[in-house]
């Protein structure tokens, strides 16, 4: 027993030895002392950043965003609904209709303000400098703010239905005039960038929402050479701007400068 | 960690804000010093990809920071020159909102957020509204939002406007504190500023870097340069006229000038141990808007 265990120990030694001999014709190789200090701080600095950084769904930083929309467009929707809901069924057709773009052009003018806070605010800058930059801050105020309108108006279209209003005046009063201001007011707000401010941001989802208004009689002639009713148009013309305003959505949502260059020299 | 920056062009139609810059920023604390105009603002948006340059590249640890995106944003703190803030947030509401979108984690940004407003010395504030603010403490609150993320790459773009001495103080306190493994890089136009915590100081002017060194290495360029004299005071405006006046002070009858000049300007001067200050004016005099 004892035998064969020293015989076994005799063996190892024996191989260690071998070991030993064919390690002695390598050299242990020198590990730059910059590129073990450069590894050693990168580690840590990745141990740091799980810490503090941990990835995130777009759901949960959508949630924490829309702890940070302003409250009072909340408030000022919330209270425009339940004027809307008073008054509605002591109104004769036109006034409804005439109420129904007020709410079109409030809920423009409430989106265009809450987009463009940055901007006015002048923390654009420092958002831009930060993980989810500029664009994708947009991209969930415009989720957040179109989730809101989409409750507005889904409300609003009962209300007007339930007065018996007909779907087409509501796209032509309501829808269209909404899609069609806030497609121009995003698509200004992506070529003032950050000269934007409060004055231009008021006056263009009015103004366009207005110019909607006024088109309507030249729209009705157009159609009518076309041999198309207004009642069978709209719809099809209400998505048309919808798709508009997407598409007006999407490219300020992936804009990734946003500082205007003034091409003059400023030179003294 | 190094930051590169190679033939670096920022051209505004035909003027050229930036001027084919290249340098390498590792580890430590940079002062941008130059005067208005120099182009230090164009070149720290640069360096944030707040804007795009017309040629050249930048990259850190060897990459593209274009590439790099929301990676380098997560390691980059920045405070710009000229920043607003949501008048009806709360400073405590300001910071956790920038932590959001900085994507720190809740309970990190509650503690970051609280060491900082202590730090800055607003704890006391830190649910009044930013808009009952002073200008003073708005800047600080400023600094505080770029040091959330604890970056690696710190850009502050004149940090110090509107501090008083005593927070001017405090801030380069916190900047030398900070800066431990961390690429910082402030500018300026005002030399008491990076004089005691920048390693390294860059001079700007006209979209170029006209000279970088350690403090006390480009101090020596002016060397021989400074001069002292006594004078009567009647003489004073004529001198100004004539020569780069740094200093000057009265006592009684006389003036003691302190001037920048390659020769000797006058019989009874003497040279004085040459400062950042006189580096500055030695750079600078032409520029009409310096402030020391
Ligand atoms: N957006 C812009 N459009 C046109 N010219 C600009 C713009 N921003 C800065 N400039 C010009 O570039 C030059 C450098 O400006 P800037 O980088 O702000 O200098 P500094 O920060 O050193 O004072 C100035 O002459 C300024 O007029
Ligand atoms: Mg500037």
């Amino acid at each position: 027993m004892r035998l064969k265990q020293s015989a076994r120990k005799r063996e190892k030694m024996t191989k260690d030895r071998e070991l030993e001999n064919v390690l002695k014709h390598y050299t242990i190789p020198v590990i730059n002392p910059g590129i073990r200090k450069h590894q050693i701080t990168k580690l840590s600095a990745d141990i740091q950043d799980m810490d503090y950084l941990p990835p995130q769904s777009f759901t949960g930083q959508l949630l924490t965003q829309l702890s940070f929309i302003s409250g009072w467009i909340w408030l000022a929707q919330a209270g425009m609904l339940f004027l809307l809901f008073l008054c509605f069924f002591r109104a004769d057709p036109f006034q409804v209709n005439m109420m129904m773009f007020c709410l079109a052009s409030a809920l423009s003018l409430i989106l265009t303000c809450e987009m463009s806070k940055s901007f006015r605010a002048g923390a654009w800058e420092m958002e831009t400098s930060c993980r989810y930059n500029l664009a994708q801050i947009f991209l969930f105020r415009l989720c957040i703010l179109f989730g809101g309108d989409f409750l507005v108006l889904t409300a609003a279209l009962v209300a007007y239905r339930m007065a018996d209003g007909p779907f087409w005046q509501f796209c032509l009063f309501t829808l269209l005039p909404f899609f069609l201001s806030s497609a121009i007011s995003l698509c200004a707000l992506r070529r003032i960038g950050n000269r934007c401010n409060s004055a231009a941001i008021t006056a263009i989802p009015l103004f366009s929402v207005n110019l909607a208004a006024w088109t309507t009689p030249l729209m009705e002639k157009g159609l009518s050479h076309l041999g198309l009713s207004l009642a069978e148009a709209t719809p099809a013309i209400t998505l048309l701007a919808l798709a508009l305003l997407l598409y007006h959505a999407g490219r300020l949502c992936t804009r990734a400068h946003y500082l205007s260059e003034s091409s003059y020299a400023m030179q003294k | 960690m190094e930051l590169r920056i190679e033939n670096l062009t920022k051209q505004y139609g035909s003027f050229l804000a930036v001027n084919d810059l290249s340098a390498v920023l590792t580890c430590g604390v940079y002062g941008l010093l130059g005067a208005n105009g120099a182009g230090k603002t164009t070149l720290m948006r640069l360096l944030c990809d707040i804007q795009l340059p017309t040629t050249g590249t930048i990259s850190y640890d060897g990459q593209d920071i274009r590439e790099y995106g929301d990676r380098y944003r997560n390691v980059l703190g920045y405070l710009p020159q000229d920043f607003g803030y949501y008048p009806d947030f709360t400073a405590m509401k300001f910071l956790l909102y920038m932590s959001a979108i900085k994507g720190l984690s809740k309970g990190y940004a509650r503690q970051r957020s609280l060491e900082l407003l202590d730090e800055v010395g607003l704890l006391q504030v830190r649910d009044k509204k930013i808009k009952t603010f002073s200008g003073g403490m708005k800047q600080r609150l400023g600094i505080a939002q770029a040091m959330l993320n604890d970056p690696k790459v710190l850009i502050l773009d004149e940090p110090t406007a509107g501090l008083d001495p005593k927070e001017r103080v405090r801030f380069r306190n916190l900047i030398s504190s900070f800066s431990r493994n961390k690429i910082v890089l402030l500018s300026t136009h005002i030399v008491s500023d990076v004089e005691y915590i920048a390693g390294d100081i860059l001079v700007m002017k006209k979209g170029k870097f006209i000279h970088e060194g350690k403090p006390d290495e480009i101090i020596h360029t002016v060397d021989g340069m400074v001069w002292e004299c006594r004078v009567a005071n009647g003489e004073v405006p004529s001198l100004e006229m004539k020569y780069n006046i740094g200093n000057m002070r009265t006592e009684g009858e006389t003036t003691i000038l302190r001037i920048i000049s390659e020769t000797k300007p006058l019989e009874n001067a003497v040279n004085a141990a040459p400062n950042l200050e006189d580096l500055y004016l030695y750079y600078f005099s032409d520029e009409e808007d310096h402030v020391i």
